[in-house]
């Protein structure tokens, strides 16, 4: 600690010595060197110290400079001269510099370039950068035009803005004659040469969307261009985002990158996702991603699921990207392969997600308002049975069963009314949900400063009959301001949402299939009917659930321009999550009978503050006939969790009191913590030759505390190369059709944390029961302390081709990632005392897979354009080796060769024709249908498939004609589902209803007399319903997203004092086509499915 | 210009360096909850929670609150669950390791929560015999007190799986490959730690003001009897319940019949502190007890087989109607209301099962009058006439149905006493006709054998 106390010290101390703000302004010509450092301390109080000797062969020096920094002019003073010098405190240390060769005698020429930036449309771009690679730069004027100095032959200067795609110029000389090419032929007329002589240029910027090739991504610690790159990643815009009426950003990604798998598992808001990049890679069956909020990592499981116990309402665990408002992101960027992940180390096995928030525009400022309205309902239900041909079906499962219908095995028979029916299906889940939503953000500002202020508020209502609903608003800030000149940039954003989820305790769609339909919802006095089959749903929505969350994400970006081409950079992050939960169970709500009915509630408070300080250097330089980058950096983190109280309280004087914990008669209340710290150094090396070879070095050493003191430090890398064959001389004929082609490829070593905290600590518990007098202390865990880093190699070839000047870019990518060490769960013998510790398996995983992206430009007309992109990826998961697996706990769970989540199943034989129910085959020939896997000679279930999507991928496209946009979007993904038929264990004629198909289906596979209906369990039919009969094709295409809009043009706006106005109709989840025949074949099986969602909606610009 | 870069980018990435090399930036404490082993057991007050703790989470296990009686009494003759068909394989006997339905699953969670337990104690007992900060006399206790439990433990265990693995630490490494051992080896085990606790036990329950959650030899004593019995070592068995009856200092004696459950009744050997009755004097060995409808029924058998005199067929078991349909509720605990003044705990040893044992044990050493007199003592509390038979075998049905009527849904005596005197297969095959002698031992649970490759399944369910 101490080390780096000094350290730091240290390195402040050059900063400022270095970094002084003092300025000089000089003008002289064929000066001596003493006289310009007479006026350096005249004007900046620094002296100079030097031997005689040293300024003896020093020649003097013309120079004219305004306001410039002192280490900028000694740099520019001392360029030609024999002389070097270094800075301390307020005294400049002349030296004689050693030359290696003679210095030229001729001075090398330069030109001051001036000119202007446009847009396609012509008009002016103010705030844009312009930059000379490997000095530093700065910006339009107000007016889009701008000036650079001195700059000599083979300079690279760089136009960027936001939005627009980067044009890089090279400066080139001929005689007296100066010219300026673009470094990529397509920009030819982008770059117009006004004047030869002083160089004048007209540099028109290309919006990005426009041209692909130029897109500046965002890779977390560097942004380099799309075309420079030397990894995969697959990125989103705002636009994208905004054209989907979504409350979680993840619906509105699914379809739309290779690569990657997203899954809702169910249809409420706050609903937990599945995110797969490229596959699961650990046995853990874990593949959450690593996420990253402006630099801040992101909680990845639920705010709540940090420490302590957790209270879940019938949404599940709690996505923390609800926390973001998705009208607040600007853009998405996953990060896919070694030389792409492995800036994030220990944690980017899985990927590593990228979200930008937005930042203020440059120009005039802007109010922009957003309203829409809208509605969702359950796409579709199932053909339940009604009462009459439910009971006969009841009844014949009784005379098989050879069982007699009492009031206790048979209610819905002998107690219920018979003539009764309701559909329940529409009752509890048939209703429609509105959906209000509104934005307001103002934001503006010029060069130097500009800012972002916005809200968002969120009001959905549920499906439900009752008045549920789940509320959001959102407030972003971000401010940015630069120096005047230039060097210091400072950026904050704070981004803050709070939500309330008064959603229900448990979702009802279970009930509104299975509850039979004469079920009495009453008893005749009025009260609720309670039975031991079923919980009257009408109890269950009368329990109170309620989350209520905020989240704070804010982060400080201080960036110093030390010297030309090297940065100093400190972001400071703070993040705060906090939940508060209530879960209230009313006696009225329970059966009164019962002794357990008590009033119930269970209130929890947890939060989650995240630190973190991020220092680095970044250094660029023109280096031979390329560009070298580097940096350096340092990560520290500290997540804290607390779960201050988790308090039950029972048996409440009335359910009137149920939130006064001083009315319940009993009370325990338990606190937990959890902290987490992570350390980092990471360093990048990247050189660009020529613009056409490019290489990348990434290394990282990260240090976890989720590891014991023996193993917490571990080393990442990557190493990426990337080649752009078009731009050789031989390719030069063939540009009329191959406009752009890249090859690259990479190896990386990623690994991952993704596991419990403090799983190598032995030691006790405390827990709130005591024996004798004395408070309990029970043993926490088995500890394991040696175990180490998982680590994922991850190979990539890909190329990036662009035909036809562009208008169609295919990429085409194989990947191989290999897990080894696995850090598991390890599943043991319960006899041990507990079912599972920590520990390392020697298995390796590997997902090896294709990516396709092609995105076309159809139709470029004036009035008519058509864009299409298109998406499919493949992935083949499987376990690669396992040694010695016979002598650890997997031996029976686990096949080498198929994938970590296979299904295996009995093979189905038709019926019995004596007992007339389901047979299944007896594939090991020993007589008997047993339950471990064929393969492994252990049983008689076979491999079928894997659980995991053949491929997935999507089509989207986006039409415009004159003011009308037209987005359409089809998510497709081939999988491998279970028939909805066995969501119960029992056969139908028990009594749980079912959906007519299901019926058919099973019947279907029974003796004509239907024998196999039954009314209570049987093996026989357990055996059917883990067969491979029940494993249906779940794949679908799905209309995903529409969204068709009407701008208004730019001449009505102007009428109307407005600067933009658009209307729009969104719709999500609007067809599917599917053989599944249950609610959805993403979420599957019987939870509310991922809603079909309607709203029109009003963006005002002023 | 490039000597101050490179000065720059040095002083950076040892910056940097020096971030990552400090271990101290990664060091986290423990979470509040929780504090480390050492420590725990290098304080007195501490290594006292630590066997609480594993006291408390094992007596309130489901194992200990509910499982272990109505699995073994519905697998017996005893019980029925009325609710619903849940748990039919229990009842019908037809368990099998594959079956994912919730029968099977009440049965695989007996494993698991009574090796959790043993887990526990063996923790204890490493951890106190490692300590070199404990007082002696506090290390013999706490491992007295662990050893009794393990004892108690590993009883359960064998007669519900017969062979089982017998882990007696808590290295993973070890415990977690371990193959069965025979049930000689285990007994063996039991009667060593039992022993062992009975030398060092308390003989009263002063240290906690009278209450009979505290363990004694008494206890290590009377269940030393009963494994006596099982392993029919009569004159040891004789010897163990007659040190219980005769020489305990007026501690225990037989009670009232509506009495037996009540905290610290003169009966009670050993009760169990759990929290259910701390609070409410509720418990579950009252099998989900409520106003209206019981969830668990007595099967007609057990309630048929009661001598129309027999007292305990009146307080035992009550009657209520469900839905139309009388069933029959366990009633020796009696609390489905809070606030009663009347407290109960879960009772594991008691006076009137003493009595049985030696009575048992005498038959066998051929005493048949010191039989007799014992098993009177019990059926007399129960209005019954005392006993005038003189013949052995008459005495021993006399004393099987005693014990059916005295200890039903108290722990699965009934299931045990049927298998050790080899009576299962006549009476349950009499009565179930899904019954098949294998099912006298319950399979192992599957999820244990998949885990472990040296644990073969019991025979008969491969």
């Amino acid at each position: 600690m101490k080390l780096t106390v000094i350290l730091l010290t240290v390195a402040f101390l050059q900063v400022q010595a270095a970094g002084f703000s003092q300025r000089i302004t000089f003008t002289g010509k064929h000066l001596p060197l003493k006289q310009i450092f007479d006026a350096v301390e005249k004007q900046t109080g620094y002296v100079a110290f030097y031997n005689r000797d040293v300024l003896q062969t020093a020649t003097p020096v013309s120079i004219s400079v305004q306001d410039m920094s002192l280490a900028n002019f000694l740099d520019l003073v001392l360029a030609r001269e024999p002389v070097t010098y270094l800075i301390e405190g307020k005294t400049i240390y002349l030296s004689k510099k050693e030359f290696k060769e003679t210095p030229t005698e001729i001075p090398i020429p330069r030109i001051d370039i001036t000119g202007v930036v446009k847009n396609k449309a012509g008009e002016l771009l103010p705030g844009a950068s312009v930059r000379v690679i490997g000095l530093g730069g700065t910006t339009t004027t107000p007016k889009g035009t701008f000036s650079i100095g001195s700059v000599s032959e083979g300079m690279i200067l760089q136009f960027s803005m936001v939005g627009f795609a980067p044009i890089e110029v090279v400066i080139k000389r001929t005689g007296d004659d100066w010219n300026a090419f673009p470094l990529i032929s397509n920009y030819i007329r982008n770059v117009i040469v006004t004047k030869n002589n002083g160089l004048q240029l007209t540099i028109i910027l290309e919006t990005a969307i426009s041209n692909l090739n130029e897109i500046v991504i965002n890779k977390g610690y560097y942004t380099e261009s799309q075309k420079l790159s030397t990894g995969s990643t697959a990125s989103v815009d705002a636009k994208t985002i905004e054209k989907q009426p979504v409350t979680n950003v993840l619906q509105a990604l699914q379809g739309r990158m290779a690569g990657m798998t997203i899954v809702q598992s169910n249809g409420f808001p706050g609903s937990a996702f599945t995110v797969q990049v490229r596959g699961v890679n650990s046995m853990l069956q874990n593949s959450q991603p690593l996420y990253i909020v402006d630099g801040v990592p992101f909680l990845s499981d639920a705010i709540n699921a940090q420490t302590g116990y957790v209270i879940n309402g019938a949404n599940g665990a709690t996505s923390p990207l609800n926390s973001i408002s998705p009208s607040d992101i600007e853009s998405i960027e996953v990060l896919k392969d070694g030389d792409a992940t492995a800036i994030y180390g220990s944690r980017g096995a899985n990927g590593v997600i990228l979200i930008t928030t937005k930042k203020g525009r440059i120009g005039k400022t802007q109010l922009d308002i957003t309203v829409n309205t809208g509605m969702s309902r359950v796409p579709h239900m199932l053909n339940t049975l009604r009462t009459p041909e439910y009971l006969a079906l009841r009844k014949q499962g009784f005379t098989n069963s050879g069982l007699t219908a009492t009031v206790n095995n048979a209610p819905d028979l002998k107690t219920w009314d018979s003539t009764a029916y309701t559909d329940f299906q529409k009752l509890l889940i048939g209703n429609t949900a509105k959906a209000t939503d509104a934005n307001i953000s103002l934001s503006g500002g010029d060069a130097r400063t500009n800012f972002l202020l916005s809200g968002t508020f969120h009001h959905e209502s549920t499906v439900y009959y009752m008045d549920k609903f789940y509320r959001r608003g959102s407030m972003n800030v971000s401010i940015n301001h630069r120096s005047l000149d230039q060097k210091l940039s400072v950026g904050f954003s704070a981004m803050y949402l709070a939500d309330n989820n008064t959603l229900a305790l448990q979702d009802l769609t279970t009930l509104a299939y299975q509850l039979s339909p004469n079920f009495p919802l009453y008893n005749r006095d009025g009260s609720l009917y309670f039975n031991t089959y079923f919980s009257n749903p009408l109890g269950v929505m009368s329990v109170t659930n309620r989350n209520k969350s905020s989240n704070l994400n804010s982060s400080l970006n201080i960036r110093y321009n030390l010297l030309p081409g090297l940065d100093l950079k400190v972001m400071g992050g703070f993040g705060r999550a906090d939940m508060d939960q209530a879960q209230l169970t009313p006696r009225a709500a329970q059966d009164p009978t019962s002794t357990t009915a008590v009033s119930r509630a269970a209130f929890a408070y947890s939060y989650t503050n995240n630190y973190i300080v991020e220092p680095q250097i970044s250094y660029e330089r023109a280096l031979g006939k390329g560009k070298l980058s580097a940096l350096v950096g340092g990560s520290w983190q500290y997540r804290k969790s607390r779960q201050p109280y988790y308090t039950i309280a029972n048996n409440f004087t009335s359910d009137d009191f149920i939130e006064n914990i001083s009315s319940a008669a009993t009370v325990s209340t338990y606190s937990s913590s959890t902290d987490y710290k992570f350390v980092s150094i990471l360093g990048r090396v990247n050189y660009v030759y020529k613009d056409r070879y490019i290489l990348n070095g990434i290394f990282r050493r990260d240090g976890s505390s989720r590891f014991g003191p023996n193993n917490r430090f571990g080393n990442f890398g990557a190493v990426g190369a990337a080649w752009i064959f078009s731009d050789e001389k031989f390719m030069a004929a063939q540009h009329s059709w191959l406009s752009f082609g890249k090859l690259r490829g990479s190896f990386g070593i990623t690994g991952s944390d993704n596991i419990g905290n403090y799983q190598y600590l032995d030691s006790y518990s405390s827990t709130t029961y005591n024996y004798n007098g004395y408070t309990g202390l029970v043993p926490s865990r088995i500890a394991n302390s040696d175990y180490k880093w998982e680590q994922t190699q991850k190979i990539e070839i890909a190329m990036e081709l662009g035909f036809l000047k562009d208008r169609i870019r295919f990429t085409p990518a194989y990947y191989n990632n290999q897990t080894g060490n696995q850090l598991v769960s390890y599943t043991i013998s319960t006899q041990s005392g507990f079912a599972s510790y920590q520990a390392n398996l020697p298995a390796k995983v590997q997902n090896s897979g294709l990516e396709f992206t092609l995105n076309t430009s159809n139709i470029q007309k004036k009035n008519f354009s058509w864009t299409s992109n298109f998406n499919i990826s493949f992935n083949r998961n499987k376990l690669k080796s396992f040694p010695n697996i016979k002598k650890t706990s997997y031996y029976s769970t686990y096949v080498v060769g198929n994938p970590i989540s296979s299904i295996y199943t009995y093979k189905y034989a038709g019926y019995d024709s004596t007992t007339g129910l389901p047979k299944v085959e007896d594939l090991d020939k020993n007589g008997t249908i047993s339950f471990g896997l064929y393969p492994l000679g252990l049983g008689d279930r076979y491999f079928f498939g894997t659980q995991y999507p053949k491929y997935t991928g999507g089509f989207s496209n986006t039409i415009t004609y004159k003011q009308f946009t037209l987005d359409f979007m089809f998510q497709f993904v081939k999988q491998i589902g279970t028939d909805i038929l066995s969501n119960s264990l029992y056969p139908p004629g028990y009594i749980y209803n079912l959906s007519e198909d299901a019926l058919a289906k099973y019947l279907a596979d029974g003796p004509p007399d239907q024998r196999n209906v039954r009314a209570n369990y049987s093996t026989a039919v357990g055996n059917y319903m883990s067969s491979d009969r029940i494993r249906v094709d779940a794949s679908f295409i799905r209309l995903k997203n529409v969204a068709f809009s009407y701008e208004l043009p730019i001449r009505m706006a102007r009428q109307m004092h407005i600067t933009a106005a658009r209307i729009y109709v969104q719709g999500q989840n609007l067809l599917t086509f599917t053989s599944y025949k249950g609610y959805d074949p993403e979420s599957q099986g019987l939870t509310l499915p991922p809603l079909r969602t309607f709203t029109a909606g009003l963006k005002l610009s002023l | 210009m490039t000597t101050t870069m490179f000065k720059y980018i040095i002083v950076g990435m040892l910056v940097a360096a020096s971030f990552a090399s400090c271990e101290k930036m990664i060091e986290i404490p423990a979470p509040i909850s929780e504090t480390s082993s050492e420590r725990v057991f290098s304080s007195d007050k501490l290594a006292l929670s630590a066997l609480s703790g594993a006291m408390s989470s094992t007596t309130s296990s489901q194992a200990f609150a509910i499982n272990l009686t109505i699995v073994n009494g519905m697998a017996a003759d005893e019980l029925l669950y009325a609710a619903n068909t849940n748990y039919d394989e229990v009842a019908t006997n037809t368990y099998l390791p594959l079956s994912a339905a919730s029968g099977t699953s009440l049965i695989n969670s007996l494993w698991s929560d009574i090796y959790a337990a043993i887990y526990r104690f063996n923790s204890v007992i490493e951890g106190v015999t490692a300590s070199a900060a404990l007082k002696d006399s506090l290390k013999t206790q706490l491992i007295g007190n662990a050893k009794f439990m393990r004892g108690l433990c590993y009883f359960y265990l064998v007669n519900l799986y017969k062979e089982v693995p017998l882990v007696l630490q808590t290295d993973v490494n070890v415990t977690s490959l371990q193959p069965k051992n025979t049930t000689a080896e285990i007994y063996t085990q039991i009667i060593a730690d039992l022993t062992a606790a009975k030398e060092v036990l308390p003989a009263d329950f002063t240290s906690q003001s009278g209450s009979r959650t505290v363990i004694t030899k008494w206890a290590a004593s009377a269940l030393l009897a009963r494994v006596y019995l099982y392993t029919a070592q009569w004159q040891l068995a004789k010897d163990e319940a007659t040190n219980v009856i005769d020489n305990n200092a007026g501690l225990f004696s037989i009670g009232t019949l509506s009495n037996i459950s009540v905290k610290n009744n003169t009966e009670a050997i050993l009760q169990f502190g759990s929290y259910l009755s701390a609070t409410s004097g509720y418990t579950y060995m009252g099998l989900a007890l409520a106003a209206s409808y019981t969830q668990y029924t007595i099967t007609d058998t057990l309630r048929h087989s009661f001598d129309a005199a027999d007292l305990r067929a009146q307080q035992w078991y009550r009657t209520l109607d469900y839905f139309n349909v009388i069933t029959y509720q366990p009633y020796k605990y009696q609390n489905n209301t809070t606030g009663t003044t009347r407290l109960e705990a879960p009772t594991v040893l008691r006076l009137a099962e003493q009595y049985l044992i030696r009575s048992e044990a005498s038959l066998h050493l051929q005493l048949t009058d010191a039989a007799r007199t014992d098993l009177n003592i019990v059926r007399v509390r129960a209005g019954l006439g005392a006993s005038t038979s003189t013949d052995a075998a008459t005495l021993a049905l006399e004393l099987e149905s005693e014990r059916q009527h005295e200890l039903f849904c108290e722990y699965g005596h009934r299931w045990f006493d049927l298998r050790r005197t080899g009576r299962i297969n006549a009476v349950l095959g009499g009565l179930k006709s899904t019954w098949t002698a294998k099912a006298a031992y319950f399979p192992l649970p599957q999820t244990a054998i998949n885990a472990n490759p040296n644990l073969v399944q019991n025979p008969d369910y491969n």
